[in-house]
């Protein structure tokens, strides 16, 4: 490995950050190849001698805990590479697109949008995302460049990661975007194909500047007051749809659209309907939302599922990075938008579209602007569009120039607090951030921003819960919506408790004590006795009945065992005389025990009785069997003392044991199996007979006349011959015929004709 | 005592068996006579427990759900 002088060395501290970050930068360095490593930590972490492979990644992920040393390394980067780290800091995302920051760099002015992107990643600031399980070692092609990764990038795809604690040091840099108020009318450089390294352009052309302040549609004087959303539409929706797919999880078809029932759910009014105040109507906002709780961590995608989550822990962390992870999706590409609304690409396609960079550059140049000035969604709009690779040269279609930031600024951003908007003296819409944007853009400390109003719910006796939207935050609708259901959404919203909502609650971890407490802790006026009474009686159901899907069974050949063995300090809930369950095999002092045998219930079972020889008798091999045995064998069999001296336990099948296996409804066919699943053979015949003997005709004792023929031929022949058949009652056998009694003389008479010589032996 | 303090214990032991708990012999016997749980119950363990079929928790809880209890699941990690 390389070497190269230098002062900036520092003492690393010796616990690795653990932080998802971390994790994505260590996958990255173990798909580089030597010669890359080498370049890029040279870069990064310069260090003074020679190092391992290993040392080189555990100082480069350790570097960006040290603020110092990150700065530095932002200090030494190009305005186009800190333009995008800027954007990406306004933005709170880390994980980008690779043709998302190439399209607002290229929207930025500088001609070739890939460039910074590659000085990143060569910088040792940004990283190929590889998804591989944690802990398993990495396999796939190591690169030798960053061209290299964009040929060849793998089922991952052209994903960068920044690092976190880069991210954060982005806030508080001086900005590097174009403010639109400052330098309205200078032309765009880049797109005139002038080579640029400077900050870009800012507004339209010379012809565009008009207003107040310079910039079209830039206003510091709106007609009406601000207005501020509260926040919750989005997380409220997102745990109404969370709970009418807790049972019947979303699906999409392999195409990647939805089923149409769940086409119909995603277009339920409590879900779709548009956003009061919001002044904009988006297409398929269900859709959307869908996308935004995957995002959000409310649903994971399993195969083609969407299968709802417990509460992510984001919602319980603070408004800002509930926020984030609800715009995610947003900032990256997806098959909604506002213009088409939902539209997955066809099948084989890759997913496509200029709006995240869109989105991403627009609410950066909104963060940029003076915190007091108001600014349209449409010179944005107007400013970006002139930029922007995807709407550049003259082939687009007018429906692909129709306006659509004022919908996802009013109609997304809006509702999640972060913007004010309000409407200009010509009824334009005016937007700036909000207090609570300023701290989203600005990486404020947001520890406690949770909602100060404490008393928002009301309780009533009929078991509705009022909830008032002014005292709702992530953190308390997250907590609601485990315990009882979304009724109506408004200013009041309504919530209904039951004993399945309640139960829901408990199946998450809740406790009666946390339900009422946090109702007794919200609560207006006091909890109606009545409904803490209910509460009490729903809760203490739960603990009546337990199951346990994946236990462990302890079982001891004695009483005398399990005493001992829970004398001796097993942690076990005893079962009964003998058997014991634990819930974590881990807190099993094998030590203490001999291991009599071992069974795991996900493999079949392994034949464990041996039958005698008209396979009445069963004995068990006791290091075989199991507990499904136990309660199979006393059905099947009746136990036999254990004779003196023997080992071992021996059951006997008889008809009374047979007609108690009919009467649990077994059939002749589950019982062969039985037998061949415990025994590894069929059913005896013996054990058939038994079992189907009610279920034939009856039998009948009676004497039989029988002609014993001297040989088969002989035999045939009379079988055969109409005029003797007549006297036979049934062939009996190759030599033996039935004949019937009343007619022997006609028989003599015959086999005298033929001449046949017989002997006649009747009682 | 069966076994000295000295001596080791021995012991069967079954993994991931499905068992339904109650301290309630009433709803033991309940949950035994519901007919439409006969394909999922293996039968009686002890007085206070039902051995289920292996992979059957499912239709056992939806149904005990139908009977009006609110069982608590306990599931090991795998």
């Amino acid at each position: 490995m390389s070497t190269v002088e230098n002062t900036e060395a520092v003492e690393f501290a010796q616990a690795e950050p653990t932080a998802p970050w971390a994790s994505v930068i260590r996958a990255a360095f173990d798909r580089y190849d030597d010669h890359l490593l080498g370049e890029i930590t040279t870069r990064l972490i310069k260090p003074r001698t020679v190092h391992s492979r290993e040392e080189l990644v555990r100082r480069s992920v350790e570097l960006f805990e040290n603020p110092v040393l990150v700065d530095r390394r932002i200090q030494s980067l190009e305005k186009s590479c800190m333009a995008l780290l800027e954007v990406a800091a306004k933005a709170r995302q880390n994980r980008w697109y690779v043709a998302t920051l190439a399209e607002f760099v290229f929207a930025l002015g500088w001609q070739d949008g890939i460039k910074p992107v590659v000085a990143l990643v060569e910088a040792g600031l940004a990283f190929p995302l590889f998804q591989t399980k944690p802990g398993a070692p990495s396999t796939g092609t190591q690169f030798s460049n960053v061209m290299h990764w964009l040929a060849n990038p793998g089922p991952s795809g052209h994903y960068l990661v920044f690092p976190d604690p880069l991210i954060e040091r982005m806030h508080g840099k001086e900005s590097v975007l174009p403010d639109l108020f400052e330098n309205p009318v200078a032309p765009a450089p880049g797109m005139d194909g002038q080579a640029s390294d400077g900050i870009p352009a800012l507004a339209g052309d010379e012809d565009d500047a008009s207003g107040e302040e310079g910039a079209p549609g830039v206003s510091t004087l709106p007609a009406f007051p601000g207005t501020v959303s509260d926040g919750c539409e989005w997380y409220i929706r997102m745990a109404v749809l969370w709970q009418k797919t807790l049972k019947n999880p979303l699906r999409r078809t392999q195409a990647g659209d939805y089923f149409k029932k769940d086409q119909e759910r995603l277009e339920d009014p409590q879900i779709a309907s548009p956003v009061p105040d919001a002044g904009v109507d988006l297409p398929d906002i269900g859709y959307w939302l869908a996308g935004a709780a995957v995002s959000a961590g409310v649903f994971e995608i399993v195969d083609t599922e969407l299968r709802p989550t417990p509460f992510p822990t984001n919602w319980q962390a603070s408004l800002v990075q509930s926020a984030a992870a609800v715009l995610k999706c947003c900032f990256e590409p997806g098959s909604w938008n506002p213009q088409d609304g939902w539209k997955p690409p066809p099948p084989g396609e890759l997913l496509s579209h200029p709006f995240p960079s869109v989105f991403a550059l627009a609410w950066s140049l909104v963060a940029r602007l003076d915190p007091k000035a108001w600014i349209s969604p449409g010179v944005i709009e107007a400013w970006i569009l002139k930029r922007h690779p995807w709407w550049s040269g003259s082939g687009v279609r007018p429906s692909r120039k129709k306006p659509f930031l004022e919908s996802w600024l009013c109609g997304i951003v809006w509702p999640l607090g972060l913007l004010e908007k309000t409407k200009s003296t010509e009824g334009q819409t005016l937007i700036r951030l909000s207090a609570q944007g300023r701290k989203y853009a600005f990486g404020e400390i947001d520890g406690d921003e949770f909602r100060q109003i404490g008393r928002m719910l009301i309780v009533q006796p009929n078991l509705e819960v009022m909830a008032f939207r002014q005292g709702l935050d992530p953190q308390r609708i997250a907590k609601l919506s485990r315990f009882a259901t979304w009724k109506n959404i408004g200013p009041a919203c309504v919530l209904q408790l039951g004993p399945d909502t309640v139960y829901r609650a408990l199946e998450l971890g809740d406790t009666f004590e946390s339900i009422r407490s946090f109702l007794d802790g919200h609560a207006t006026r006091a909890v109606p006795p009545a409904v803490v009474d209910q509460l009490r009686s729903w809760a203490s159901k739960h603990e009546r009945v337990v199951v346990h899907s994946s236990a462990l069974v302890l079982e001891f050949a004695s009483a005398g065992d399990l005493n001992a063995a829970l004398s001796r300090g097993l942690l076990a809930v005893r079962l009964g005389e003998r058997h014991a369950l634990v819930d974590q095999e881990e807190d099993i002092d094998f030590r203490l025990f001999r291991l009599a045998g071992s069974r795991d219930y996900l493999i079949p079972p392994e034949p464990c009785i041996h039958q005698n020889q008209d396979g009445l008798e069963l004995s068990v091999d006791d290091t075989k069997s199991d507990l499904l045995l136990e309660t199979e064998l006393p059905l099947v069999a009746d136990p036999l003392p254990v004779p003196p001296g023997k080992i071992g336990r021996s059951f006997r099948v008889t008809p009374a044991s047979l007609n108690r296996v009919k009467e649990r409804g077994w059939n002749m066919d589950q019982l062969d199996q039985w037998f061949r699943m415990r025994t590894g053979e069929p059913a005896r015949p013996t054990i058939r007979l038994f079992f189907l003997s009610k279920v034939q005709d009856p039998f009948s004792i009676e004497p039989e006349v029988v002609l014993h023929a001297p040989d088969a031929e002989t035999a045939d022949g009379l079988w055969q011959w109409q005029k003797f058949r007549v006297c036979v009652r049934s062939r009996l056998g190759p030599l033996a015929i039935s004949l019937k009694p009343d007619q022997i003389p006609l028989a003599e008479q015959l086999l005298n004709e033929i001449g046949l010589k017989y002997k006649l032996q009747l009682p | 005592m069966e076994n000295g303090q000295g001596s080791r214990i021995p012991v069967k032991v079954h993994r991931r068996v499905c068992v339904i708990r109650s301290e309630d012999p009433a709803v033991i016997e309940e949950i035994l006579s519901r007919k439409k749980l006969q394909n999922e119950i293996a039968g009686r363990l002890t007085a206070s427990s039902i051995l289920v079929k292996p992979g059957r928790t499912e239709p056992i809880v939806a149904e005990l759900l139908k009977l009006g209890h609110t069982p608590k699941i306990v599931q090991r990690p795998q």
